[in-house]
């Protein structure tokens, strides 16, 4: 993993210039409210260094990275985070106990077991204390949002059991309702088989921008990849780029 | 890459959250394109055979048809394409070792 681990490291300093650089009003800009702390305990180091640049991207603040239970406890102790995302198997122990030790400690960090199976009962966590239960199979926009809501109104979340992603009938309507004009001409633009780059010159905005609508739309559709948004579009009869052309700007908004 | 500075990768992992994670920041750099994506080796294989990537991850536990067996199939059908194995330890698995010296997975 040496190599890996160096290539992510290399990423994350071009992900924190980036942030340096962009301009106020911007995306990056949007979604930052209160700033949340968070620890990340697991051992697949890829995963979390990758989590730690999309967290970051998203404007939340990432205090350290934790491999085992014995650092990932060093790394709280000397932190203190707002919310702590704990692997489920950790190689010297288990996640599960090693959170509990962490919300006796610190009754006021808000812990998260993170794990790549399903089949943890949800009360159980609850009881013992847990803020939220999320799996490795949580579609990414749903993730960050999660940790949003935790840090900015302490809410409990919990990975969904969402048999189909895809919404129904009057719901349409609603849903297709929330999407701005501009996340409408991104979602257009991608149904049209156009990557980021393309739409970014299309649109003549920068290319995070895109990255941060079509995060939107993903939100918003309940969609877990671009893929489903652009079935999505093609479902329900969005994907007329030249309709939604029109004067004065385009504000970038946030449900 | 016949000239073109944009390298091609495909991701196969079995956690969506970790394949978007990485997709997401592979595709903030401006010379990396994700082509594809599979959560188990047969689809990773098929994905690969599709979209012709220059780079495929390959977790080394992925199910169905482990990362060692995904690379062998990855390399002979898709001739030119580079894969970097991925795994937790550094231990390496026998099938693994196999595989990155070029020898069939056993």
């Amino acid at each position: 993993m040496g190599q890996v681990t160096f290539q992510s490291e290399r990423m994350l300093k071009t992900d924190r210039a980036r942030i340096r650089l962009e301009p106020a009003g911007t995306h990056i800009l949007q979604h930052v409210r209160t700033p949340t702390r968070v620890a990340i305990i697991d051992d697949h180091t890829l995963f979390a260094l990758a989590i730690n640049c999309v967290l970051a991207d998203a404007g939340i603040g990432v205090v350290g990275c934790a491999g085992t239970v014995s650092g990932g406890m060093k790394l709280v102790a000397e932190t203190i985070p707002d919310v702590v995302l704990a692997d489920y198997c950790l190689p010297d122990g288990d996640g599960l106990s090693m959170s509990k030790a962490i919300m006796k400690a610190y009754p006021s960090i808000r812990v998260v077991l993170v794990s790549a199976s399903d089949d943890i009962g949800h009360r159980d966590l609850l009881a013992a204390g847990f803020s939220g239960y999320l799996t490795k199979n949580t579609p990414l926009p749903r993730f960050v949002e999660a940790i949003m809501e935790m840090g900015d109104a302490g809410r409990v979340v919990m990975a969904p059991r969402i048999k189909s992603r895809m919404p129904r009938g009057d719901d349409i309507n609603l849903i297709v309702s929330q999407l701005t004009r501009r996340e409408r001409q991104v979602l257009a633009l991608l149904s049209k088989g156009q990557r980021g780059p393309q739409i970014a010159t299309n649109l003549d905005i920068s290319p995070n921008t895109v990255r941060s609508y079509v995060q939107n739309i993903l939100t918003k559709l309940q969609v877990g990849s671009r893929l489903e948004a652009v079935a999505f579009a093609v479902r329900h009869g969005l994907t007329d780029v030249d309709s939604l052309q029109g004067s004065g700007p385009v504000l970038a908004t946030r449900s | 890459m016949d000239g073109d500075p944009t390298i091609r990768i495909l991701i196969a992992d079995p956690n969506s959250l970790f394949r978007e994670a990485v997709r997401s920041v592979l595709e903030g750099e401006t010379d990396l394109e994700v082509v594809g994506e599979g959560c188990y080796g047969a689809q990773a294989v098929r994905e690969a055979e599709q979209t012709r990537p220059d780079v495929v991850l390959i977790d080394a536990t992925l199910p169905n048809c482990d990362g060692a067996r995904t690379t062998a199939l990855i390399t002979e059908r898709v001739p030119g394409c580079r894969v970097l194995l991925l795994a937790k330890t550094k231990t390496m698995a026998p099938s693994s070792r196999r595989c990155v010296q070029g020898l069939a997975p056993t």
